[in-house]
């Protein structure tokens, strides 16, 4: 089932989201609020998967994507208390915009059925490294006072930013 | 660590890159259908797509018999023809006074050949006759999500019904090509032949 595949791989093989995926993971880990965080990514991230059947945005989605990664790993890198609403909301978000930037290619013809197993794939995929690097994050919170979890979090925001200044630049 | 790093961002960025080009080819036949009123009534089209997108479009699908095959074809050039529908067809005719209105596609069908490619044949109307004269006229195909890119091999094929329609065409293809927009433009003047000058 190559759909499938594709769908699985996609989150993983796309810069954007997986720089994304590992800020609010990172901050979710840090702040130790992630269950009802976890359902509404999930949530979330399938109403996106069905608003890009329906809606077209006249926007750079990945740049956007980007800019939220970097904002959200700013965030963990100064390690404060973020308000559960606060975190929730970016979480929220986070998950519409990717849910909505996670289509296969387009092509005229295909059948629906093979863009919603392609997309039950990315949906699988986007919700598993959620979870596992949000657990990571959380079991390594206070290893070294924070410290790996802040530099990481200063990498990706260095990545982000990097990419986002080339993708303007090229 | 500054040399991970910047693999790092290599690598991620080469992937944006390259995630953003997937691309497929569609090779283009145009036939003007025009009037004893030298006048454009429609487009006869023949889009013959590549192996790779023909076997991505039949994956899945049961062609294990002639009927079955001509079902699944019959399916796919109705989700196509619906589709296309919604990008006006990727085709823009215009001529200086701006586009030129075009109507829906009724008549259509799909063939797979023997080099395992998908053929769609349509017929795309206009929506009123347009009348030729040494004004020119304007042809393009453009997908506003810039995954299909529709190329002429060559002028040849791009014909007119009526032997004598005395019309040239000349395609140009610009320098640099944007996503979203056409690959090559193509550009018909036609002699003013119409029957209220002879």
């Amino acid at each position: 089932m190559p759909f499938f595949t594709e769908g699985l791989l996609h989150p993983l093989v796309t810069p954007s989201h997986v720089l994304v995926l590992l800020s609010i993971s990172l901050l979710l880990g840090q702040q130790a609020k992630y269950g009802v965080a976890w359902l509404g990514y999930l949530f979330a991230f399938i109403i996106g998967l069905i608003a890009n059947r329906v809606l077209t945005l006249d926007w750079q989605i990945e740049q956007t994507l980007l800019l939220i990664a970097l904002v959200i790993s700013l965030i963990a890198l100064l390690k404060r208390n973020i308000p559960t609403l606060v975190l929730f909301s970016m979480t929220i978000i986070s998950a519409l915009l990717l849910g909505f930037d996670s289509t296969p290619i387009v092509l005229f013809g295909l059948a629906t059925q093979k863009i919603i197993i392609w997309q039950a794939g990315a949906v699988i995929t986007s919700s598993l490294f959620l979870i596992v690097m949000t657990l990571l994050a959380y079991y390594s919170r206070t290893l070294l006072q924070g410290i790996p979890l802040r530099v990481a979090a200063s990498w990706i925001a260095t990545v982000a930013l990097l990419i986002l200044t080339l993708s303007f630049v090229a | 660590m500054k040399k991970l790093l910047l693999l790092i961002i290599t690598v991620l960025f080469s992937q944006t890159l390259w995630a953003a080009g997937f691309h497929y080819e569609i090779a283009v036949n145009t036939t003007l259908n025009i009037d004893e009123n030298h006048q454009l009534q429609s487009l006869s089209m023949q889009w013959l797509n590549d192996q790779n997108t023909s076997e991505l479009l039949l994956d899945g699908s049961d062609t294990s018999t002639p009927m079955m095959l001509d079902l699944t074809l019959k399916s796919i050039s109705k989700r196509m023809t619906n589709a296309l529908k919604k990008v006006d067809y990727l085709t823009h005719l215009g001529d200086d006074s701006g586009p030129i209105a075009l109507g829906d596609v009724k008549d259509y069908q799909l063939q797979l050949n023997d080099d395992k490619q998908l053929l769609l044949t349509f017929h795309l109307p206009l929506k009123k006759p347009y009348p030729l004269s040494q004004k020119p006229l304007t042809l393009s195909h453009a997908d506003p999500n810039g995954t299909a890119i529709l190329l002429y091999r060559s002028a040849e094929h791009i014909q007119f019904n009526k032997p004598d329609a005395q019309c040239k065409t000349q395609i140009t293809e610009p320098a640099l090509i944007i996503h979203g927009e056409s690959a090559q433009l193509i550009q018909i003047t036609c002699d003013n032949n119409s029957p209220n000058n002879n």
